[in-house]
C-alpha cells in the first residue's frame, strides 16, 4: 500500500485514541460471549456452557415481548423525528433573535431541563396530568365534566411520552446546530438581503442549507437509538393500565431480569440493539453515498 | 468461644449508612467492635470495599464482583434480587455448605430465635443443605385498615368490622365533604398498583381484603397434605376481585386505582386528601405522620379487618432480608457462625467488656442501623421483638407493671406514648402552642398512635392471627424462562376485572392461560422442590 | 451581522421573541420547582403542596449534603477530574478527528478506522467485562479510573470531524503551499477555526464527566478520591420506625427523599451554571471569529 508521507503523521495522531479505544472499548468487547451462554460465574465467561440463540428468544418468546418491541419501534421512531425536527426549528429561530443577552439567557434556561432527573419531571407530569391536575381544571372550566385520565389511557401514553422527552432535551441538542449555525459565512447573509430576502427567506434558503450537513450526521447517528425507547422516562411514567402501549423493550426485561441478576439477557439483548443499529447506520450512509455522493462520515 | 491458634485473616465487604454519626474515633474501617471481635477470636479482617446500602448500589456492585468471580470470603446479600444471587452462586458452586457449622457452632440464643419462626431456613434449603445463613426476618405483621378517624366522627359512621362497614366509609368519605370545604377533593379508599399484592410488607396495597377473603393472590399456599398451589389463580381470589370490582364501580375504590404508585398514595395521604388506607403498624412514622404535619386537627385510626370466621390472615410471612454466605474454599466457614454469635451479643449488649463503647455510641447518637459496626454485622434479633415491647406497654399502661422492665432501647417511644395520654394532642392545639411545643406534640402523637393503637391491635389480635406462609420464595428452571410474563399476566388480568374493562368470568380464561403459558410446569417443579425438603 | 446596520424591528421579531418566552418559561417552570421542593419542609412536598414557590422553607436538606467536609473534598475531586478529562479528550479528539477527516485519498486508511469507531460506538461487552479490566489494570481508587474512560467519546469526535471536514479546501491549500504539515495543519490553522463545535463538545464532555457517578462507585473506595455525585448518591434517608425518638421524627419531618434529592440537583446544576456562559460565546453569537475572507 503506497502511503503519502502525511498518512504517517495521520496515523501517529490516531495512536492515543485508539490506544484508549482499545483498552476500554475493544477489549470488553471479549464480555459479548456472554449473549450466547448460560453464564455460571463460577465457571467464568471462558467456561460457562453455550446456549446459542437461547437468550435472544426473550425477546421474540411470546406476545408480550413481541408487543414491547412494537411499543419500542413506534416510540422511539416518532422521538427521533420530533427530536430531529423541534431543535433545528428551535435552533433556526434563535439565531434570528438579535439582543444578545436575551439570546444567551433562553438558551441557557431551555436546556437546563435535560438535567433534571425523569424521577422529578415525571412527577410533575403525574402532577399537571393528574384528574385534579391543571389540564384537567382547565378542559373542566371549558365544559368537559369528567376528567381525562391521560397516563392510564393507551390512546395518550405514548404521545406524552414524545411530548415531554423532546421538551427536556431540545434546549440540549439544538446546542449542535447553533455551533453549526456560527460557521455559516456572514456575507451570504448580506449578499440576500442586497436581493431583498425576507427573514424567512433567509432562514430557508441560507440557515438552513447551513446546517443540513450537521441535520443529516446527527439524523444518522441517532439511528443507534432505535431500540431505545428511554427506559428512564417510561420506567417513572409507567403504570400497569398502560401496559400494551407503554411497555418497552427495556422495562420487559427489567421485569424479567427484576426477580434475576441476569447478565446473560441484558447482553443479549445489548448485543441486538448494536446490530440492529449498525445495519441502519450502514445502510443510511450507503443510501448517501451511492443516490447522493455524499459522505456522511 | 476461644480464639484460633493462629491469627485467620478473611476479606469482606459490606453496605453501609453515609451518615452514621459515630462518637469520635470510631469508624467503618476502625472500630471497637471490630477490635473485639478480632482480639476475642484472633482473626483478622480487611474491608475490601463498602457502599450504600440505599437503592441499588450496593448489590449493584456486589453482583459485579459475584460475576466476575472476585468474591470475598464472607459477605452479604442484600437487595432486590437476594433469591438470584443466592442461586447464581449456588449454581456456580462458589459457596460454602454451612449445615454442619450451624448445628455445632450457633450459640442457643441465636437457636432459640431462629427456632421461634418455622420459616426461617427455607429459602436457604437447597437439597436439604443450609447454603447460606438468613437475616433479618421479624414476626409477621398484619395489614391494618387506617382510617381518618376525624373524618370518621364527623359523618356519623360506624367503626369498621367489615368489607362492607369499609365500603360504606370509604364512599362517604369520597362523596360526603368530610373536611367540609364544599369541594369535592376528598378520596376514600386508595392503593399502589406498582405492587397490587404482595408477599413481602408493601405500603397501601388492597391485600387486607384479599386476605380478609382468604385470597392470597402472591402466595404458594401449602395444604396440610402436602400439595401446593398457587394463590393467584384460586376460586377466593376471584371472589375478592368480584367484591374489589364493585367498589370500584361504586366509587369506594379511588377511580384512579392502576395509576398510583407507592409515591402517589403517599401525597394522597400526606396532603389529606385521602381518608383510609392499608399499611403495617408503622404507617404513622411515613406517611401518616405528614398528614398530622400538614393538618393538626386530622387524626388516623388503626383496624384490623377479620376474615368471617373472625381470624385476622396474614398472606406474608417473613422472609429474610438478606443472607450471609462463605465462600467456597475459605478454611474457616465456622468463623460465619462465630461472629454471628458475637454481633448478636453486641446487639443484646450482653458483654460487660464493652459497656462504655456501648455508652459512648448512645451519647454520639449514632444511628441505629451502625450501632455495632463490625465487619460482619449480623445481629440475630428476636423476632417478635415489637410484639414484645407493645406487651410491655400493655402491661404498664394497664398497671400489672412498672417502668422499670423496659429496655433502654424502649424507654422513648414508650415516653411519647406517655406524653400524649396525659396531653393529648388536641389539648395542645387549643393552647395556641409554638411551634416547637406543637412538633413535639405530633411527634408524641405519632408515637402513640403507631404503639399504642396499631401494635396494641396487633397485639391484642395475637391469638387470631393466622399466617399463611409463602411455602416457597425461590427459583425453579421454568420460572426463570417464565415467571416474570406470569405475573405481569395476572396484574394485568386482576387489573382489567377490577376497573371493569373485562368481565369477572375473564378470571376463567386467565387460569386457563396461566397454566398453559407455564404456571402448570411451575405449580409441578414447586411441588418437586418441596418434596425434596422433607 | 455587521453591528453598524441598525435594524427597525419587524412583526418577524417580535414573533420570535414572544416564541422564545414562552418556551422560556415552559422550560424554567419545572426548575422552581425543584428548587422549592428543596427548600420545603417535606411534608408539604410529599404532599404534593409545593408548586412553584417553596412552602414551609427550610434548609434542612442542603444543611443534610453540606454537614461536612466530605461534600467538599468530593466536589474537588470531581472538579479535578472533570478539567484532566475535558483537557485529555480536548486533546485526544482533536487528534482523533484530523486524520478521520481527511479524504480516503489523502488517507487510504481513513475508512477502515472510521468504521472502527463507529462500530466502537455501537457495540459493548458490557459492565462485567469493563469492570474486570479496569480492576485488573489496577486502576482501582486511582484518579486514572475516573479520568481515562471518559476521554475517547466517538459521538463527540464525529462532531468534530465533520466540522473538520466543513472547513473550505482553499485554507487548506493555502496552508500547504506554505509547507505546513499535518501537525500544524491541525493546531495552527483546524483548532482556531473549530472553536464552535470543539467549546460544545466541551460542553458535553464536562457535563457528562460532572454527573457521572457509576465508575465512581465501582472503582474507589477512599472517601478522599470520591466524586461528587457518587458521594451525594449515598446520602439518603433511612428510617427505622421502631425506634424513633422525638427527635428523630420531627427531624424527619423536614427532609425526606424527595427534597434532598432535589436539592442534590440544585447543586450539581450550580458549577455547570457557573462555566456554562464562557462556553457559550462560541456557540452563541453574531461575529464569526476567526474569519477567513479574500
Amino acid at each position: 500500500m503506497r502511503l503519502s508521507k502525511n498518512s504517517y503523521h495521520y496515523l501517529l495522531m490516531l495512536i492515543p485514541g485508539l490506544a484508549l479505544l482499545a483498552v476500554f472499548s475493544i477489549a470488553p468487547m471479549f464480555g459479548i460471549i456472554m449473549a450466547f451462554q448460560h453464564f455460571n460465574p463460577g465457571k467464568g465467561m471462558w467456561h460457562s456452557p453455550l446456549v446459542g440463540f437461547e437468550n435472544f428468544s426473550y425477546m421474540f418468546h411470546n406476545q408480550a415481548s413481541w408487543q414491547a418491541i412494537r411499543n419500542t419501534l413506534i416510540i422511539s421512531i416518532s422521538k427521533m423525528v420530533t427530536g430531529l425536527i423541534v431543535p433545528v426549528v428551535f435552533a433556526l429561530f434563535l439565531n434570528e433573535v438579535r439582543q444578545m443577552f436575551f439570546k444567551r439567557v433562553v438558551q441557557t434556561i431551555v436546556y437546563l431541563p435535560h438535567f433534571l432527573s425523569w424521577v422529578i419531571i415525571a412527577g410533575i407530569i403525574k402532577d399537571i396530568l393528574g384528574s385534579n391536575g391543571l389540564i384537567n381544571v382547565i378542559l373542566g372550566h371549558l365544559g368537559m365534566h369528567d376528567p381525562i385520565l391521560f397516563l392510564g389511557s393507551n390512546t395518550w401514553f405514548r404521545p406524552i411520552l414524545v411530548v415531554t422527552d423532546v421538551w427536556k432535551e431540545f434546549g440540549f441538542s439544538a446546542i449542535v446546530y447553533l455551533a453549526a449555525l456560527t460557521n455559516i459565512n456572514p456575507s451570504l447573509y448580506e449578499a440576500a438581503e442586497i436581493d431583498g430576502a425576507t427573514r424567512m427567506q433567509k432562514i430557508r434558503y441560507i440557515s438552513l442549507p447551513g446546517i443540513t450537513t450537521t441535520v443529516i450526521l446527527l439524523a444518522t447517528l441517532s439511528l443507534q437509538g432505535v431500540l431505545n425507547a428511554g427506559f428512564d422516562q417510561v420506567f417513572n411514567l409507567y403504570n400497569p393500565v398502560v401496559e400494551p402501549t407503554g411497555d418497552i423493550i427495556d422495562t420487559y426485561v427489567y421485569r424479567i431480569g427484576f426477580e434475576q441478576v441476569n447478565y446473560e439477557l441484558g447482553t443479549a439483548v445489548g448485543l441486538f440493539k448494536s446490530v440492529i443499529s449498525l445495519l441502519l447506520i450502514a445502510t443510511a450512509y450507503k443510501l448517501a453515498s451511492k443516490f447522493a455522493g455524499y459522505r456522511i462520515f | 468461644m476461644a480464639p484460633y491458634k493462629e491469627t485467620v485473616n478473611y476479606t469482606v465487604v459490606r453496605s453501609v449508612n453515609q451518615d452514621p454519626k459515630f462518637p469520635e474515633g470510631e469508624s467503618y474501617e476502625k472500630n471497637s467492635f471490630q477490635d473485639y471481635v478480632e482480639k476475642t477470636l484472633n482473626v483478622r479482617g480487611k474491608l475490601l470495599w463498602t457502599a450504600p446500602s440505599d437503592g441499588d448500589q450496593y448489590p449493584k456492585k456486589l453482583s459485579l464482583d459475584i460475576a466476575s468471580n472476585r468474591i470475598p470470603d464472607i459477605f452479604a446479600i442484600e437487595g432486590q434480587n437476594i433469591v438470584s444471587m443466592l442461586n447464581t452462586l449456588v449454581e456456580g458452586d462458589m459457596i460454602e455448605d454451612l449445615t454442619p457449622y450451624y448445628e455445632k457452632y450457633a450459640s442457643q440464643t441465636v437457636k432459640d430465635r431462629y427456632a421461634e419462626n418455622p420459616y426461617a431456613f427455607n429459602t436457604v434449603n437447597f437439597g436439604g443443605k443450609m447454603m447460606a445463613i438468613p437475616y433479618g426476618m421479624e414476626k409477621e405483621q398484619p395489614m391494618l385498615v387506617w382510617v381518618r378517624e376525624d373524618w370518621r366522627k364527623k359523618l356519623n359512621l360506624p367503626e369498621p368490622k367489615t368489607i362492607d362497614d369499609i365500603r360504606t366509609i370509604s364512599k362517604a368519605f369520597a362523596t360526603g365533604d368530610p373536611d367540609g370545604n364544599g369541594k369535592q377533593d376528598t378520596l376514600g379508599l386508595i392503593a399502589q398498583s406498582s405492587s397490587m399484592y404482595s408477599s413481602a410488607f408493601d405500603l397501601h396495597t388492597l391485600d387486607s381484603i384479599y386476605w380478609a377473603m382468604n385470597a392470597f393472590p402472591a402466595t404458594w399456599i401449602q395444604e396440610a397434605d402436602g400439595t401446593v398451589k398457587y394463590g393467584g389463580i384460586q376460586p377466593e381470589a376471584k371472589a375478592a376481585l368480584s367484591v374489589l370490582h364493585d367498589m370500584y364501580k361504586e366509587g369506594s375504590l379511588d377511580k384512579e386505582y392502576g395509576l398510583k404508585d407507592g409515591g402517589k398514595t403517599t401525597e394522597d395521604v400526606s396532603s389529606g386528601r385521602a381518608g383510609m388506607v392499608f399499611e403495617a403498624w408503622y404507617a404513622p412514622y411515613y406517611p401518616l405522620g405528614n398528614t398530622l404535619q400538614n393538618n393538626p386537627n386530622a387524626d388516623w385510626k388503626a383496624y384490623p379487618l377479620l376474615n368471617a370466621d373472625g381470624k385476622l390472615n396474614v398472606g406474608a410471612n417473613p422472609s429474610p432480608a438478606g443472607y450471609l454466605v462463605v465462600k467456597k474454599g475459605f478454611k474457616h466457614p465456622e468463623l460465619l457462625m462465630k461472629l454471628v454469635n458475637l454481633s448478636t451479643e453486641f446487639k443484646d449488649k450482653t458483654i460487660p467488656e464493652l459497656q462504655d463503647v456501648y455508652e459512648k455510641y448512645e451519647q454520639a447518637g449514632t444511628v441505629s442501623v451502625a450501632q455495632h459496626p463490625q465487619y460482619v454485622d449480623l445481629a440475630v434479633i428476636e423476632p417478635a421483638m415489637i410484639y414484645n415491647q407493645q406487651k410491655k406497654y400493655n402491661d404498664i399502661l394497664a398497671g400489672k407493671a412498672d417502668k422499670s422492665i423496659l429496655l433502654p432501647t424502649e424507654t422513648s417511644s414508650f415516653e411519647q406514648i406517655e406524653a400524649e395520654i396525659n396531653n393529648p394532642l388536641e389539648n395542645v392545639l387549643k393552647s395556641n402552642p409554638t411551634k416547637e411545643a406543637l412538633n413535639a406534640a405530633i411527634a408524641n402523637r405519632i408515637g402513640f398512635l403507631a404503639y399504642n393503637n396499631a401494635m396494641k391491635t396487633v397485639t391484642d389480635n395475637e391469638s387470631n392471627i393466622v399466617v399463611t406462609p409463602n411455602a416457597f420464595a425461590g427459583q425453579t428452571a421454568t420460572m426463570v424462562k417464565s415467571w416474570a410474563d406470569l405475573q405481569s399476566l395476572q396484574k394485568q388480568a386482576y387489573l382489567k376485572i377490577i376497573i371493569g374493562s373485562q368481565p369477572i368470568d375473564s378470571f376463567d380464561s386467565f387460569v386457563k392461560q396461566w397454566n398453559e403459558q407455564g404456571g402448570g410446569q411451575i405449580t409441578q417443579e414447586v411441588q418437586a422442590e418441596l418434596d425434596k425438603r422433607k | 451581522m455587521i453591528a453598524s446596520i441598525r435594524k427597525k424591528k419587524s412583526a418577524f421579531d417580535y414573533m420570535v421573541y414572544l416564541l422564545m418566552l414562552l418556551i422560556m418559561l415552559l422550560s424554567i417552570a419545572p426548575m422552581l420547582h425543584t428548587l422549592s421542593v428543596s427548600l420545603s419542609a417535606q411534608a408539604k412536598a410529599e404532599a404534593g403542596l409545593v408548586s412553584i414557590f417553596p412552602r414551609d422553607i427550610t434548609f434542612q436538606s442542603y444543611v443534610s449534603i453540606f454537614k461536612d467536609a466530605a461534600f467538599f473534598k468530593a466536589a474537588w475531586v470531581s472538579i479535578e477530574r472533570v478539567v484532566y478529562t475535558t483537557a485529555g479528550s480536548f486533546l485526544v479528539t482533536l487528534l482523533l478527528a484530523f486524520p478521520l477527516s481527511r479524504d480516503p485519498r489523502q488517507f487510504p486508511l481513513r475508512n477502515p478506522f472510521m468504521w472502527l469507531l463507529i462500530f466502537c460506538m455501537l457495540f459493548s461487552g458490557g459492565l462485567v467485562p469493563f469492570y474486570m479490566i479496569v480492576n485488573d489494570l489496577g486502576l482501582f481508587d486511582k484518579m486514572a479510573a475516573l479520568v481515562l474512560p471518559g476521554i475517547v467519546n466517538v459521538y463527540n469526535t464525529i462532531l468534530v470531524i465533520n466540522f473538520f471536514r466543513s472547513i473550505p479546501k482553499e485554507l487548506e491549500e493555502s496552508a500547504g503551499i506554505d509547507g505546513a504539515n499535518p501537525w500544524q495543519m491541525l493546531f495552527k490553522i483546524f483548532l482556531p477555526l473549530s472553536m464552535p463545535v470543539l467549546a460544545t463538545v466541551s460542553l458535553f464532555t464536562i457535563v457528562g464527566t460532572w454527573n457521572e457517578y457509576l465508575n465512581g462507585l465501582l472503582f474507589i473506595r477512599d472517601p478522599g478520591m470520591m466524586p461528587l455525585q457518587t458521594y451525594l448518591q449515598s446520602i439518603f434517608i433511612q428510617i427505622d420506625p421502631s425506634r424513633m425518638t422525638s427527635q428523630e421524627i420531627i427531624e424527619a419531618s423536614l427532609v425526606s427523599n424527595k427534597t434532598l434529592n432535589s436539592a442534590k440537583i440544585i447543586l450539581s446544576l450550580v458549577p455547570i451554571i457557573a462555566i456554562y456562559p464562557f462556553l457559550q460565546r462560541y456557540f452563541i453569537h453574531g461575529i464569526m471569529m476567526g474569519s477567513v475572507k479574500e
